[in-house]
């Protein structure tokens, strides 16, 4: 019933921690531009854009994309904004889906971004608490992970401890060296991490990701378009988005429900029973160490408190049989607003083979997840390379 | 199109609203819209909402109004513009086939802030920034531009607020209820010349909620629908040096993809109202122009006649548009409401025989950069 | 349930932030134009040829790439112009003061800028730019102070 609907070409810059040459709209036109190439276009050829990033404020240009999207070369055409914190990325290339598979449009081109050292991200996130009530004891994202990932711990010692947090970082800093986009690109060991200095107990700097500048795009497009263009497009087969409340006593971070629900949404969708079998390849959106684990249970790639088990096991390795964030994941690169479109990125690139260094063999199913706010909101996107 | 329905809609008295917090607006008008077609939360099956962190002084404005919209455990998109985009995207999602309903939701608390702020803040950091440019300057410049391209005096702009704010007071959700004159308005306070006081938008307060349903669901309900039968959203360039500042470029393209999808070819004939967004009385007679009902340049004479004044060919803004509320990021919202309960024959106001077909729009960015259109149908 | 608290409660706070903002080359190159050499320049895009100032390094018309940076003016024409009349917060000059549209010399769109408030300043007036001192320059669009009206050069500010 619903028309089927493909990733036919991405593009992103390489994500450092200050683009110097290009301002705000100009990343964002390298990437957008790097999209419409892959996928063999040009920006007459697309019928809409969507844009996204998180708040303004990192950048200090309300409403941007009215100073940004004209640089895509589209302009005069739609264009749209979503806003939606943390899984912005996703939520871009997610309305990105619906207007093409609404019948309104054919092809749309989806970019996120994010350009953090023009500001003071800190204090950016620090205006994400309510003014009325946490603002003033608000010291970013980190505090609030902290407690995520000491309530995590917590509940499943010893089976999980302060080391599997530790694993995961050197596992995705590991895995970053095969992809030329990421940020941070130098391996680091357990000890590395376990003596790296505190941030907000229990995570300690190599469990945080950097800050970067950087932009994402990809090109959406209907069947025949699609069918025409990509020898193998990434079809999104499963799209599940769901918020909840934020007061913090109401969600439980360790295992948050909305992420639960999103994952069954796409995977209803998608026709998944046992996604930790049937899924050959997933990214998720771990901004902390910690974060990979919580995610992978939420979502069912790994059972309740497995989370050290998992990482333990080599199964979310390269070689594995899940691999998880073989991209390197945020703790790589982390240009906020585009961040959880990379995920979806780079779980599409699997499918469609063109992963380049670290493409897993024989993807044919991958999973995308992103989580934002006040650990409130998720997004999963499942591509598949047939439908 | 597929047949999509607005099935319910709600908007709060807009004002300087005091004791209200964003909250507690978004949570009476889910309330009253979901009233509206006898649903209630657990039938809605995505909410997409539009808010502004920079009017909020929130970064992510919807990590505290997430749960006073219901949409806690729902699924949930934020829209950074106008809520008649959000219309649209919702719109998408039921179209798609993956939702049955969906509930649009915009809010914005103006009096909260300084009122320059939310504009000065749009503007580039190298070219404009510096030079302290706000929606006011930018709305003044167009004025002036289109004044002196077609020759039109002042007084046009100011009939417009005259037509406006009759209109709105008779409509008990507008923050401005009492009529003006054409002296009062040409002689209120200069803002930016040529602008004055009496034509341009009040600093509001207010939300507005809306719910949508595919087919099925909107003939089940015991409620008249207001069939979607376009839409059609448009940005210009950012510069407005790079732009035809005198024309609406971007209302002339988005309203066209609208007339393409409803089968509208005379609009002067084929609409039986519009509501626009007006934050400026001369951007009114621009957008005559930009939406085709009379041709360029002559958007005073189409005024004159009559035409887009209550029991004219195509009555503009029934409701006193934004002239008389201007809840920012809700005011293109509100339109589609008005345009809803038009159609419909479900508004509270003095019943106009023969509305059957309406077009909103929203414009957003410096002097109207943007815009978007949406056309509803008994 | 309604509740009637005594008075109103506000909470009075501010959302700043400093910003460094990455101009980019072509944004660059034109601040530093304006501040080392006091000329204005434009992007000719290398598709349509449209001439733009202020520039940007994509063409806001046509999309395509900016193919070299070309002076224009300095004298222009007054496109449109409004009146401030009470001082405005960010604005670099005391009201009253007018915002003007100039179409430059050889540019195919107008540059936005600020002009002091003078009867002189109408629609096809010929204005041309007021620059600052060049210690006073920084790289900013305000290094040109303002647009003067024919034969006001030299009037002070």
């Amino acid at each position: 019933m619903t028309r089927p609907v493909a990733v036919i070409g991405t593009g992103q810059t390489e994500y450092v921690s200050r683009r110097d040459d290009k301002n705000v709209p100009e990343i964002v036109r390298e990437a957008g531009l790097r999209a419409l190439d892959d996928a063999g276009l040009k920006p007459g050829d697309v019928d809409a854009v969507v844009i996204g990033s998180a708040p303004e404020i990192f950048e200090g240009v309300n409403y941007p994309e009215d100073w940004i999207a004209p640089a895509l070369g589209l302009c005069p055409g739609p264009v749209m904004r979503v806003h939606t914190g943390g899984t912005v990325g996703a939520s871009t290339g997610i309305a990105g889906f619906y207007h093409v598979a609404s019948g309104m449009f054919d092809t749309v081109l989806a970019v996120a971004y994010q350009k953090l050292s023009d500001g003071v991200p800190q204090y950016g996130l620090s205006a994400c608490y309510d003014p009325l009530w946490d603002r003033d004891f608000a010291c970013g994202a980190p505090a609030l992970v902290g407690l995520q990932s000491r309530q995590y711990l917590n509940r499943h010692a010893p089976h999980v401890t302060e080391e599997h947090g530790a694993m995961v970082a050197v596992k995705n800093r590991r895995n970053a060296l095969a992809n030329p986009y990421a940020q941070l690109r130098r391996e680091i060991t357990v000890a590395d991490v376990m003596s790296s200095p505190p941030v907000a107990e229990p995570l300690k700097l190599l469990d945080c990701c950097p800050t970067s500048d950087g932009a994402a795009a990809m090109v959406i497009s209907e069947e025949r378009t699609a069918r025409k263009r990509c020898p193998r497009p990434a079809w999104f087969t499963g799209v599940g988005t769901c918020s909840e409340s934020p007061y913090v006593p109401h969600v439980d971070m360790a295992y948050p429900e909305s992420c639960v629900r999103a994952a069954q949404q796409a995977y209803q969708m998608a026709w998944i029973y046992e996604p930790a079998r049937e899924l050959d390849v997933a990214e998720v959106y771990e901004a902390f160490s910690f974060q990979e684990l919580i995610w992978c249970e939420a979502l069912g790639l790994c059972g309740p408190g497995q989370g050290g088990k998992l990482i333990e096991s080599g199964r979310s390795e390269m070689d594995g049989a899940l691999p998880v964030n073989a991209s390197g994941g945020v703790l790589s690169a982390n240009p906020i607003g585009a961040s959880a479109m990379i995920r979806q990125i780079e779980a599409a690139m699997q499918v469609m083979g063109k992963a380049g260094d670290h493409q897993v063999d024989g993807a044919h199913r991958a999973l995308a997840h992103s989580w934002g706010g006040a650990i409130q909101f998720s997004t999963v996107t499942i591509f598949s390379d047939e439908i | 199109m597929i047949d999509v329905g607005v099935v319910g809609w709600a908007q709060t008295q807009h004002g300087t609203l005091e004791r209200e917090t964003h909250q507690s607006l978004i949570y009476m008008v889910v309330n009253e819209a979901l009233a509206s077609c006898g649903m209630s939360i657990h039938d809605i099956d995505v909410v997409i909402d539009a808010g502004s962190d920079f009017l909020d002084g929130r970064g992510i404005s919807t990590c505290i109004t997430v749960d006073s919209m219901g949409a806690h455990f729902k699924e949930e998109s934020k829209i950074a513009g106008d809520g008649l985009l959000a219309a649209i995207y919702a719109y998408m999602r039921i179209a798609s086939g993956l939702f049955g309903t969906a509930l649009v939701v915009a809010y914005g608390k103006s009096s909260e802030s300084p009122p320059r702020a939310q504009s000065v803040s749009m503007t580039d950091p190298f070219y404009l920034r510096p030079l302290g440019l706000d929606a006011t300057a930018a709305a003044a410049l167009q004025a002036r531009a289109y004044g002196h391209h077609y020759g039109v005096g002042n007084e046009a702009a100011a009939r417009v607020a005259v037509k406006n704010r009759a209109a709105g007071a008779l409509n008990t959700n507008a923050q401005l209820r009492t009529r003006v004159t054409l002296e009062q308005v040409m002689e209120s306070p200069e803002l930016v010349s040529p602008l004055r006081e009496l034509e341009a938008a009040p600093v509001t307060d207010g939300a507005c909620a809306l719910v949508m349903a595919d087919a099925d669901v909107a003939r089940s309900l015991k409620v008249r629908p207001a069939w979607i039968t376009g839409s059609g959203h448009a940005m210009d360039p950012f510069s407005p040096g790079a732009r035809e500042i005198h024309k609406v470029h971007s209302a002339a393209l988005a309203a066209s993809d609208a007339y393409r999808h409803a089968g509208v070819t005379d609009p002067l004939a084929d609409l039986d109202l519009l509501e626009v967004t007006e934050a400026f009385a001369h951007q009114e007679l621009m957008l005559y122009e930009a939406f085709g009902l009379c041709e360029e340049g002559e958007g005073e004479g189409l005024l004159a006649s009559g035409a887009t004044s209550p029991g004219g060919r195509v009555p503009v803004n029934l409701s006193g548009g934004a002239l008389c509320a201007n809840p920012v990021v809700a005011t293109g919202l509100v339109r589609l409401a008005e345009a809803c309960a038009r159609v419909t024959d479900r508004g509270e106001g003095d019943r106009i025989d023969g509305i059957k077909r309406a077009m909103a729009h929203a414009a957003g960015g410096l002097a109207m950069q943007t815009a978007a259109c949406m056309i509803v149908e008994r | 349930m309604t509740l009637q608290p005594p008075e109103l409660i506000y909470m009075d706070g501010e959302s700043r932030c400093d910003y460094s903002w990455t101009t980019g080359e072509v944004v660059g190159t034109f601040l530093a134009a304006l501040r080392d050499r006091g000329k204005i320049l434009a992007g000719v895009c290398e598709s349509c040829g449209q001439v733009a100032v202020p520039p940007t390094s994509y063409c806001e018309s046509c999309g395509a790439e900016i193919a070299e940076l070309r002076e224009v003016g300095p004298r222009g024409v007054v496109m449109s112009w409004a009146r401030v009349g009470a001082d405005l917060e960010g604005v670099p000059v005391a009201a009253p003061f007018r915002y003007v549209l100039v179409r430059l010399a050889g540019a195919d769109t107008e540059l936005l800028h600020l002009a002091p408030d003078d009867d002189r300043i109408t629609i096809g007036a010929t204005v041309s730019p007021e620059f600052k001192l060049q210690a006073e320059r920084g790289g900013e669009i305000t290094d040109i102070r303002w647009f003067v009206p024919d034969g006001a050069q030299g009037e002070g500010s």
